[in-house]
């Protein structure tokens, strides 16, 4: 295997234990680490993340929180619907030509320290 | 519908829009938005969020982004598999009887908030 898909896998693994820590499907991790790490292209790099995740990556999580009763089915498939149909126009939204690669990468560093502050400062 | 499930398809929705701009699967709003807004319980929120995961979610967007040429499916599918390995790992460890929803909730807002942080000011 190339160097490439090694750190492809390894990426993965990392933001897989993130996302079964905290059921927030990797791409927090996926795409700093492809976009600071490997220097991707910011809007590739979304697009490799969201590949990722039309597969069903969070089975074996999802398997072991359901086990502790951690997990309502119903819950989860009604709010997969919605982000489902979000995902479309967010995708929409980032690949439209005047949107820079460049003005999602600071979009996205803003939405992350925006929440992570949210969840410190009231939990 | 009851509140519950119409607050839930609106989470799901917000969450898209998010994922399909950045990639990141929507974990990172359908937490915060289960935990801080409707008051679900860390853990729990993290399964329901992992369980929606579970589903062919990125599709819709994934399609977009590899029309415009943002997306390699060879470099999906690889990171998926670590990913869905991860996720278990990650999984068992929240799910450990002494490890509370308490200590997840902090962490989490750790993790965003550093990642955040590390996007705007280290290029």
């Amino acid at each position: 295997m190339s160097k490439v898909l090694i750190q492809m896998l390894l990426i993965g693994l990392v933001a897989g234990v993130a996302g079964g820590l905290f059921g927030i499907g990797g791409g927090a991790i996926m795409v700093p680490a492809m976009v600071l790490f490997m220097g991707i292209d910011q809007k590739f790099a979304t697009g490799n993340s969201i590949a990722a995740q039309v597969l069903p990556i969070g089975i074996l999580g999802a398997i072991v929180y359901y086990q502790h009763h951690n997990l309502n089915i119903k819950y989860a498939i009604l709010i997969a619907l919605g982000l489902l149909v979000g995902n479309l126009f967010g995708a929409l939204f980032a690949n439209q030509p005047f949107i820079s690669s460049e003005m999602m990468k600071k979009l996205y560093g803003i939405f992350l320290l925006l929440i992570g502050v949210r969840y410190l400062l009231f939990p | 519908m009851s509140n519950i499930y119409i607050e839930l398809i609106l989470i799901g929705l917000a969450a898209g829009v998010a994922g399909g701009m950045f990639g990141i699967g929507g974990g990172a709003i359908m937490l915060p938005a289960m935990v801080l807004i409707m008051g679900l319980d860390q853990k729990f929120a993290t399964g329901t969020s992992l369980g929606a995961q579970v589903l062919p979610i990125g599709i819709l967007a994934a399609v977009v982004y590899h029309k415009k040429g943002n997306l390699n499916i060879k470099h999906g599918l690889i990171i998926a598999i670590g990913l869905l390995i991860g996720n278990y790992f990650g999984a068992l460890f929240a799910n450990l009887p002494f490890v509370s929803s308490e200590t997840m909730k902090k962490l989490y807002g750790i993790f965003v908030t550093l990642i955040g942080l590390r996007y705007l000011w280290v290029r």
